[in-house]
């Protein structure tokens, strides 16, 4: 297996993978997806009551227009940074389970309406740099005499137990699509023109010159421009060794650093299952 | 012509047929002829009394002559009401109910502190009664009589714009008055036209009735297999209806059946009755303006009526002598209807038949009977007519014969009901203190509480006056499209129960006054019925005033000098006959120009001054084939809003959209301007409407774009060019188009799409469908989740749902802007695709993403609320909130009140489960004893409201309040997150519905190349047998909507067309057939063939398995039978019925029927005696400490048998009735 990184940003990856199979690929796909450790706040203590400013000399009600259990939904949701190798799953950490800096984040968000409550105004105890990933991501809108306070904790997790330890996001590939132009007989400029016009992805350029392919990438399979040709001078087929793969991440992780433990998960998976078959002897 | 509808919404409410009724009903001082002012002046105590609004004492018991006046006073001659006179009933203001302690007066009740308190939402009612005792009339007085139930935003409630801005004391915008009612805890687009009745909510659901004093023409096949003319009427008069039939036997002779009559009198001995002496008269009532008598037809009439004629005065049919003096007839009755009863009671009898039975609506005076005979002689008119051919037999399902009864004119039912029982109440007081001590005060006799009660428990029931039932139902709160359906809802009279096939069928004059789609499926199919977008109920003009109107215009008197000049008429034409709501008042000899005359004047509002604001409730017709002009103006009538055409040219023009779309002109002033319309059924039958003003060319010839009606702005409206000059959306060109108006177009439509009502209306698409799938969808929408008010964190309702995320649909149509579908949306925008997947999706079941319900997808949260009220019991016992103590009766354990605080209360936000107590209470004991040597008194009870089984959640709130009666009443609600999991329901909009059949990991879905998954993927084969058609065009339409971000248009007929879609999904970078190539997510194959996929609008149902769920081991049992109890709610058994045990019989597995039907039912072990000849069931004498037969007091042989309990309970029954049951054993061989 070869693999070409296309494009690389913090968030987002665009690669190629060749001399493959999908089902390798799809191996990766879904190690991405599902297998990847990562922060999440799973636990949300929310404060009940009345609370008083002393600052305005008002009364606020801690309860919002939204119940509890969905604005723990959202705050689960929001990504946590997770730097490698900085946090252990709370079961298999030193502090046996107990919660310690290693294992989990606390944070604190304490608001007074009215105002809309945004990821940023959680505050992480600790380490600055554990602040929500993704500040602006709306929570909760407070009326006039509404408060929120509450104490969220994030733990570890993947995106097999749930979609909010999921780190990556739109993970897609596909087989690497050869797009040929053979002049048949009977065929002419014209006729290929107006085939290659009606590519949505417009993998054709028809200048003044004949029609040629000029992102082959593009192409989405869709055999459109292969049909609009009755001569069948427009061949589309693809390449089942090479993959054009992308993913993007939510933001807790790099993309590389999630490819990577992607791998890493993957191999210990391979790992242990050649274990578990080497001892069933 | 969108302008149109949008400035039409902006001045009426969906439910303002509700506000308009119940306010018309409502006295004020800017409607004095209000319907309950016109209740109380026309109250009478019996039937037969002839003074109106007045009671009189009874002079032999007060030895005085006094009456007390409750209506308007009446012209001394007339004896009509005078115009002048003060308004004697008023209603309200609102009034806060105060406990007698507390100072402060209470501010008046808002809707949500009614809704709260178990409230009903009422106003005082007061009237004005003046005491008359011989002839010295006192001062008048104000009493209060009783409460009146208010609608929610009428004229009374304190929430409707004119009071609120009086209570602030200045004008209100639109913006400004959604803040003040948010400030009341309301919703600030609940639409009102409800009541609150002890705090639940309840609409009077508007009936649907055939129309009154009108009479139709009818074949009757009652009597085999000839069918028989016949004519029938329902005479209507206040509440009372009389129904009558004239029919044409087969010797020819006409017969009347009137109600409570047993057999039927002759027409011509009635009409004699009726003080109709010689023949002439007669037969000229029956052939009135028939002239010239030369005509074939007329003498084969008069040949049928000299028929009728002999017959009566027949020596041998009616003997001694035939009947021919109205002496004579009467005495004939008498004999008929009250044989061998004294003379003066005969008299009496028969005069009630022909004062009340008798065509009630024309008076129930002596001095009407004239009248009443000449109209009988019209009816038998119609019934000759259709005998002769010359006219056919009416359509009972003709909207124009229908009339709707709204909340209004119910309530003035109830209310004429109620007050005449206060009033005889009174009566009976007054002569009682009177005789006593004198007294003559009306405020101390009079009690109040009997008119609320009657009002209020009709409200609360449903069943109203007059044995109807479901009348009021409670408010429909599952989501907004609910509430708003139910509220336009109406049903028709007749017995859900039998078939009435043309009753049901959708009639061509429904056609944009009732919801083609909206109708339920199964026994009330097209019996309930649903509103159209834009209607508009009649509320009735003075007929009187048009009949006026129309003599003004010469129509001559029947019998008068023109009318005998041989009818003569111009252009050689019989003159036409002019007919009132169904009264005939004349002839007319030009009736095209009467009628273009009338229109002409309705148009630019000049009909009568009298007429001002309800000039526009007058539709006119003229029955060409009839020659008749039919002119309403009565209450009830369904009618629909049209633009005007003159001359091939709409009134609308192009200047006046623009008006209405800037907002500086209204749909009122369009109107006033005769420039549009409402007809009722009865009119539009001489209107040709066209549907649409002018051909749209399928692309636009400028640039070429796809357009779709909506698309083009017609630029010339209003003038009279031959073609249609139309401007292109998308690049501003100019281009003509042809008309689709032509010369003889009387009106045109204002859009199409307006056929549909609420419901359907949500259906993007609708007529791409097939119907009977419109139908479902509109039946489902109903039930669906959404955000169904925003107040829903304070409304006390027993059950409700909120969508967590609910969204606006990507394919929207144009009537959700009016029912504020895009504020409350009901559903989310699903990503969906059509495949199959691991057979999990077969027959209709769908397959949900893991990931997507983890996002939040079709989230929901229940809310149950639970009630406790501290009741107070006679002997100052009460219920009690508190922590059971343990000695109690009954006490639970400890831990079980472990939630509650020390008022008994439980605290916000606490995880509850089944069985868990929310309010501790304890009630006195059931029987109330001293103590005594043997016994204990009875302990307190515990009587604490707990979770119900299968239900738990976390509390939401906790609201403790003074209830009705001033007992402290408190209210827990409950909220459950409902997270879809298998077995939960969900529907597109277009009667797609199917539940969860497998929840697949995120990672197992399939995925295209972007890395798009579905959220949902359904079954291929959901789509071809159903035809839904609009299915596929909302999943194009949507994915592109989702990937432009903007809303496509999917209103019925006008919307975004399917080619303008396919072109941008194209742009976007997609197929334009929608379907994409994608991978498998479990083997990252790639799937054989391309997959549809799209983003559809799905709705969450409220069937959810966690509502369903239901299994038992062991419980309860039924006290009598000992047999498991019936039903989820009781915790019941799942019954092993007839079916189930064939099969086990068909096995041959005795024991498993054994065990089934007895030892995991009623299984029961009796003592038998032995006893050969005795056989009963034998006793344990507890004393004795042995067996025993009461019967033969056998105490050796008696053995223990297996039996049924129910069997135990048929052996003790049998013997109760006197039969001796024995049973007779021995040993098993």
């Amino acid at each position: 297996m070869e693999i070409q990184i296309q494009e690389l940003s913090p968030k987002k990856a665009l690669l190629k993978f060749s001399d493959t199979t999908a089902t390798e690929v799809n191996a990766i796909r879904r190690s991405l997806v599902s297998n990847i450790p990562k922060m999440a706040i799973d636990d949300v203590e929310f404060h009940l009551g009345t609370v008083h400013d002393d600052e305005s000399g008002r009364d606020y009600d801690l309860s919002t227009s939204i119940f509890d259990e969905a604005i723990a939904l959202r705050m689960g949701l929001l990504p946590v940074p997770t730097k490698p190798k900085s946090f252990r799953f709370k079961d298999k950490c030193t502090c046996k389970g107990e919660g310690c800096e290693h294992c989990q984040v606390i944070y604190t968000l304490d608001k007074k309406g009215p105002c809309t409550v945004y990821s940023r105004d959680l505050v992480p105890l600790g380490d600055p740099e554990l602040a929500i990933a993704d500040p602006d991501v709306p929570i909760v809108t407070l009326g006039a005499r509404q408060a929120i306070l509450t104490y969220a904790t994030a733990v570890m997790g993947t995106g097999r137990q749930h979609a909010k330890w999921q780190v990556v996001h739109a993970v897609g590939f596909t087989a690497q699509p050869k797009v040929t132009i053979n002049k048949a007989a009977g065929c002419s400029d014209a006729c290929l023109k107006k085939a290659g016009s009606i590519c949505p992805t417009k993998v054709f350029k028809a200048g003044d010159g004949p029609l040629e392919v000029v992102k082959e990438d593009a192409c989405i399979l869709c055999k459109d421009c292969e049909k609009a040709c009755s001569h069948g001078s427009i061949k589309i087929d693809s390449d089942p060794t090479t993959y054009l793969f992308t993913f993007e991440t939510d933001g807790s992780m790099t993309a590389r650093e999630a490819l990577r433990l992607a791998f890493e998960n993957l191999v210990a998976e391979i790992d242990d299952l050649r274990d578990a078959v080497v001892s069933l002897g | 012509m969108r302008e149109i509808i949008s400035a039409f919404f902006r001045e009426r409410s969906a439910v303002n047929h509700h506000l308009a009724s119940f306010n018309d009903f409502i006295p004020s001082p800017e409607n004095p002829f209000s319907r309950m002012q016109m209740v109380v002046d026309e109250a009478r105590l019996s039937e037969d009394s002839s003074e109106r609004g007045v009671i009189k004492l009874d002079v032999e018991k007060t030895k005085s002559s006094i009456y007390v006046r409750v209506g308007r006073r009446r012209d001394q001659r007339t004896g009509a009401i005078d115009p002048t006179a003060e308004p004697t009933i008023f209603v309200g203001p609102l009034q806060g109910k105060q406990p007698v302690d507390t100072k402060p007066a209470i501010s008046p009740p808002t809707p949500m502190e009614a809704r709260l308190r178990n409230l009903t939402y009422q106003a005082p009612v007061y009237l004005k009664v003046t005491v008359v005792e011989n002839g010295v009339e006192r001062e008048s007085e104000m009493v209060h009589i009783g409460d009146m139930p208010i609608m929610v935003r009428s004229r009374l409630c304190s929430l409707s714009k004119a009071n609120m801005e009086r209570t602030c004391g200045m004008p209100l915008t639109d913006e400004e008055y959604r803040a003040r009612l948010m400030e009341y805890n309301e919703d600030p687009y609940d639409p009102g036209g409800y009541f609150i009745i002890s705090g639940t909510e309840r609409v009077i659901i508007s009936l649907e009735d055939r129309a009154s004093n009108r009479i139709f023409a009818e074949l009757s096949d009652r009597y085999g297999t000839v069918p028989i003319e016949s004519a029938r009427i329902f005479s209507q008069r206040g509440g009372y209806r009389s129904p009558l039939t004239v029919e044409k036997k087969k010797d020819g002779v006409l017969q009347v059946s009137i109600p409570s009559t047993a057999g039927q009198i002759p027409l011509v001995i009635l009409m004699k009755a009726l003080g109709m002496a010689n023949d002439e008269e007669i037969e000229q009532a029956v052939l009135a303006e028939l002239l010239p008598l030369d005509e074939p037809f007329v003498q084969t009439m008069k040949h049928i009526l000299n028929v009728n004629l002999e017959d009566a005065a027949s020596p041998k049919a009616y003997p001694p002598e035939g009947i021919s003096t109205p002496e004579d007839a009467l005495l004939f009755l008498e004999k008929k209807f009250a044989t061998g009863q004294a003379k003066e009671y005969r008299t009496k009898k028969v005069a009630g038949i022909l004062d009340h039975l008798v065509l009630p609506h024309l008076g129930d005076m002596p001095q009407d009977r004239l009248k009443k005979a000449l109209y009988l002689g019209r009816i038998a008119r119609t019934v000759l007519e259709l005998n002769l051919d010359m006219r056919k037999e009416d359509d009972k399902d003709h909207y124009a014969n229908k009339r709707l009864k709204l909340a209004g004119d119910l309530m003035e039912d109830l209310f004429r009901v109620a007050f005449t029982m206060l009033l005889k109440d009174l009566k009976y007081q007054l002569e009682r203190s009177f005789a006593r001590k004198r007294d003559l005060r009306v405020s101390s006799a009079i009690r109040p509480d009997l008119l609320t009660q009657r009002m209020v428990h009709a409200l609360g029931t449903g069943n109203w006056v007059g044995g109807r039932a479901g009348v009021s139902q409670m408010l429909d709160r599952t989501s907004y499209v609910s509430t708003f359906s139910h509220l336009r809802r109406v049903t028709s009279q007749l017995t859900h129960s039998q078939p009435h096939f043309e009753a049901r069928d959708l009639h061509p004059t429904q056609w944009g006054r009732l919801c083609p789609n909206e109708t339920p499926e199964g026994q009330n199919c097209g019996l309930v019925k649903n509103y159209a977008l834009m209607v508009d109920v009649s509320e009735g003009a003075d007929d009187e005033e048009v009949a006026l109107v129309l003599r003004d215009l010469d129509t001559r008197d029947l019998g008068s000098q023109m009318a005998s000049e041989k009818g003569s008429a111009r252009g050689g034409k019989r003159a036409a006959r002019v007919f009132v709501n169904g009264n005939l008042i004349g002839l007319h000899p030009d009736p095209v120009t009467l009628v273009a005359e009338i229109r002409n004047r309705r148009r630019s509002g000049n009909l009568s001054p009298a007429l001002m604001h309800r000039g526009s409730e007058i539709n006119v017709r003229y029955d060409e084939s009839m020659n008749e002009v039919i002119v309403n103006c009565d209450s009830g009538r369904l009618r629909r809003s049209l633009i005007v055409v003159s001359g091939g040219v709409p009134r609308v023009t192009r200047q006046d959209m623009d008006l209405l779309a800037q907002g500086s002109m209204t749909y009122s002033e369009l109107v006033r301007n005769g420039k549009i319309e409402w007809l009722d059924a009865e009119e539009e039958e001489d209107a040709l409407v066209a549907i649409q003003a002018y051909e749209t060319p399928e692309r636009c010839p400028e640039c070429s774009h796809t357009l779709s009606k909506k698309d083009v702005q017609w630029q010339n409206a209003g003038s009279k060019d031959p073609q249609a000059l139309l401007k292109c959306a998308f690049c501003g060109g100019t281009f003509k188009s042809s008309l689709k108006i032509s010369k003889d177009t009387t009106h045109l439509e204002v859009d199409p799409y307006l056929i549909t009502g609420v419901a359907a209306g949500l259906i993007p698409y609708a007529e791409h469908n097939s119907a009977p799938r419109n139908t479902m969808g509109a039946a489902m929408a109903k039930q669906s989740l959404g955000l169904e008010s925003v107040n829903y964190r304070y409304r006390p309702d027993t059950r409700g749902h909120v969508l967590h995320y609910p969204q606006a649909p990507l394919v929207a149509t144009e009537t959700q802007r009016y029912t504020h579908f895009m504020e409350r949306p009901a559903g989310q925008n699903f990503v969906v695709a059509v495949l199959s997947f691991e057979g999990y999706n077969m027959q209709d079941a769908i397959v949900i993403s893991k990931g997507a319900i983890e996002r939040g997808l079709g989230r929901s949260s229940f809310f149950r609320t639970y009630r406790a009220e501290e009741r107070k019991y006679p002997g100052n016992h009460d219920d009690r909130f508190e922590i059971p103590r343990p000695d109690v009766a009954g006490a639970r354990v400890d831990t079980a009140y472990r939630h509650l605080a020390e008022d008994g209360l439980i605290f916000p936000e606490l995880a509850v489960t089944e069985g868990d107590v929310l309010i501790g209470k304890t009630s006195p004991p059931r029987f109330l004893e001293e103590k005594t040597d043997l016994l204990t008194p009875q302990k307190r009870r515990e009587s604490s409201v707990t979770v119900r089984a299968g239900e738990g959640g976390f509390v939401d709130s906790v609201t403790l309040t003074d209830g009705e009666n001033f007992s402290k009443l408190v209210k827990v609600k409950v909220r459950n997150e409902r997270i879809p999991e298998l077995g939960d329901k969900f529907a597109s909009r277009h009667g797609q519905k199917g539940v969860v059949g497998l929840i697949v990991p995120q990672e197992n879905m399939p995925f295209t190349r972007d890395g798009i998954q579905p959220d949902v993927i359904i079954n291929p084969h959901a789509i071809p047998s159903r035809m839904t058609v609009a299915h596929i065009l909302e999943m194009i339409g949507g994915k592109m909507g989702a990937k432009m971000g903007r809303f496509i248009d999917g209103t019925p007929f006008s919307g975004d067309r399917e080619d303008a879609i396919r072109d941008s999904l194209r742009e976007m970078g997609f197929h334009s057939n929608g379907r994409e190539v994608m991978w498998d997510g479990l083997t990252g194959r790639r799937l054989r063939g391309e997959v549809f996929m799209g983003v559809i609008f799905y709705q969450k149902l409220h069937h959810m398995v966690a509502n369903k769920l239901h299994m038992r081991s062991r419980g309860p049992v039924q006290i009598l039978t000992r047999q498991p109890t019936e039903g989820r709610s009781r915790q019941g058994g799942l019954r092993f019925g007839e079916m189930e045990r064939d099969t086990l019989i068909g096995h041959g597995a005795a024991m498993v029927i054994k065990d089934r039907l007895l030892d995991e039912s009623d299984r029961t072990v009796q003592y038998v005696c032995g006893n050969p000849s005795c056989g009963h069931i034998a006793i344990m004498d507890s004393r004795a400490r042995a067996l025993r037969c009461p019967v033969c007091g056998n105490t050796s042989a008696i053995y223990p048998v297996e039996i049924s309990y129910s069997f135990k309970l048929l052996l003790n029954e049998l013997i109760s009735m006197g039969v001796v049951m024995r049973i007779n054993m021995e040993d098993i061989r």
